[in-house]
């Protein structure tokens, strides 16, 4: 399995804290601290991340717009997006799923490794069906 | 009609004139007074005619001096009103010339009052809305027109068209329009503040929080061995991550509270597998109840149907609520929950061999900040804000259903019940 994740959050305390359960749990992590940084770093690299982790409140582009932007590009659509937000208003949570989230986590009812074992069962079912798809 | 009344009414007093006259004459008649009677007679008829036409029927020099002043005060009068209002107000005729116009509309749109005319507000306001095609709405359906949040020179205004009818000739006809202009943009600002106070508190409170939160779990889980060797230092972390959990729970009490209260949490209607839903709670609950040494148990009583109609996310809200403050107050035994289905609800039935609740306190159960026991100086703020009640009753009456608290005796335990409409 691909663990190659991609941190999309502008707090640095935030940052690391996420950066390190993931790199305990043998993640190789790629940080973004805004959507302008992160869609630059995607549409530059060859390798694209198997899973990204997206903060929705930060400064230049917000998450959601960054979501929307990665759901219009045929070559990142196929990326799977959790979001991991402190917004938990239920239209924030509706307008995540609907722009094509995966999952909407909001960062202060879990523990981080409790985040990490909910990012790894999307990986898996990601990762099976990439394979009974033979992408 | 007012001109057929006056007719009758002047016939009528004619008579009484020709009458009186009559008698007249017959009186002095038979007073012998018979060369001057006729005379007489018709003297006194006529300065009693006189006297009761001026006093009816005034002349009409009097009366137009009057009734101009009168009319002067009132027009003057109405005008005060209408210049005081804050709203911008102009009242146009169905050609839309404008009849009247106050002075806050030239104060708002900042316009000069002696040139005002449709085409000039229209041109002022720009081409956010189309004024004219407003007014022609509003004149052809004879309904307002009501155009939010207009966008002019850095302000917000609300502008509403509304036709003017009044009766006439016994019909309602239209006799114009008015155009109220009011500045919302203290209002926009009100409102904009709440939605960013919103989004502030959840953000920027729960993030510091989560980073406190998410540090001390990593703590322990990673180097509990490390921390096992030092008892203090191991008390010290989870007191920390313990205390930042119930932080979250006060900013989420908080926020959900207030939400609740200004109307602006959405309830979703959809079916909920409510076995399903109580089965993951318990899941998330399971290590807290063992770590209090206490059994948490699920019976299932209501045959097949165990689906109610609500939102999925409050309900769990509602159920992890009041199944956490069963294993909060019970520090022996434990807690068992059963689902029940009835002719029209399903409900959820929480019981716990804990501390129970006083008759006082039931009373004051479902308030802002009561606890089951203690008194608000001396409550124990360590088992959340006194909010998750009465927010869990405000969620559950929000989706149709009900929370109640069926019975209790202290030191013995306490019974909840959420009930929410069963799917047809």
């Amino acid at each position: 399995m691909d663990k190659v994740l991609l941190i999309v959050e502008d707090n640095p305390s935030v940052m690391d804290l996420y950066e390190t359960a993931f790199k305990l749990n043998s993640f190789d992590v790629e940080k973004a601290y805004n959507g302008d940084e992160a869609l630059q770093r995607l549409s530059g690299s060859l390798h694209k991340p198997a899973v990204i982790l997206l903060d929705i409140m930060m400064s230049k582009m917000n998450g959601f717009d960054l979501l929307a932007k990665l759901k219009q590009n045929p070559e990142l659509q196929r990326i799977p997006v959790v979001i991991l937000s402190n917004l938990a208003q239920q239209h924030d949570v509706d307008k995540g799923l609907e722009l094509g989230a995966v999952l909407y986590l909001v960062k202060s009812q879990y523990d981080p490794q409790e985040v990490v074992d909910r990012v790894t069962s999307v990986l898996q079912r990601y990762d099976g069906k990439s394979k009974a798809a033979g992408v | 009609m007012a001109h057929a009344t006056n007719d009758s009414k002047g016939t009528i007093r004619f008579f009484i004139y020709l009458v009186g006259a009559a008698l007249a004459y017959a009186v002095l008649s038979m007073l012998g007074w018979k060369a001057l009677s006729l005379w007489l007679a018709i003297l006194a008829t006529a300065t009693l005619g006189c006297i009761f036409s001026f006093r009816k029927n005034r002349p009409a020099f009097v009366m137009n001096r009057r009734g101009a002043t009168a009319l002067k005060e009132e027009r003057a009068r109405l005008m005060a009103a209408i210049d005081g209002l804050s709203l911008g107000f102009i009242f146009f005729d169905v050609n839309k010339k404008v009849v009247v116009a106050n002075r806050a509309i030239e104060q708002i749109l900042a316009v000069s009052g002696t040139n005002l005319t449709l085409d000039s507000i229209a041109d002022r306001l720009g081409d956010t809305i189309d004024l004219d095609e407003s007014c022609n709405r509003c004149l052809r359906t004879k309904s307002r027109v009501d155009l939010k949040d207009v966008e002019f020179e850095g302000k917000y205004l609300r502008v509403l068209v509304e036709p003017i009818l009044a009766p006439v000739d016994m019909r309602e006809a239209l006799i114009g329009f008015i155009i109220l202009i009011e500045d919302v943009t203290h209002q926009k600002i009100l409102e904009r503040t709440r939605d960013e106070f919103f989004a502030v508190a959840s953000h920027e409170l729960r993030t510091p929080l989560t980073v406190i939160r998410g540090n001390m779990a990593m703590l322990l889980k990673l180097f509990g061995r490390e921390l096992s060797k030092n008892a203090e230092m191991k008390k010290m972390v989870e007191s920390t991550h313990n205390a930042s959990v119930g932080a979250i729970r006060m900013v989420n009490d908080f926020l959900n509270m207030a939400s609740l209260e200004q109307g602006g949490l959405t309830f979703e209607k959809h079916k909920i597998d409510l076995k399903g839903l109580v089965t993951e709670i318990l899941g998330e609950l399971r290590p807290f109840a063992e770590t209090k040494g206490l059994y948490l148990k699920f019976t299932d009583t209501a045959g097949a149907v165990t689906d109610g109609m609500g939102d999925r996310n409050h309900s769990k809200q509602v159920l992890f609520n009041i199944i956490s403050n069963a294993i909060n107050y019970t520090d022996k035994g434990g807690v068992t929950v059963d689902i029940r289905s009835h002719r029209s609800f399903v409900e959820v039935v929480v019981s716990d061999t804990g501390i129970g609740i006083s008759l006082e306190a039931r009373a004051k159960l479902f308030q802002k900040f009561q606890h089951s026991k203690e008194e608000a100086m001396v409550r124990d703020t360590t088992k959340g804000t006194g909010l998750g009640l009465y927010v869990s009753r405000l969620l559950a009456q929000g989706m149709g259903g009900e929370l109640n608290l069926i019975e209790s005796e202290v030191n013995k335990g306490s019974k909840f019940s959420f009930a929410l409409p069963i799917v047809i």
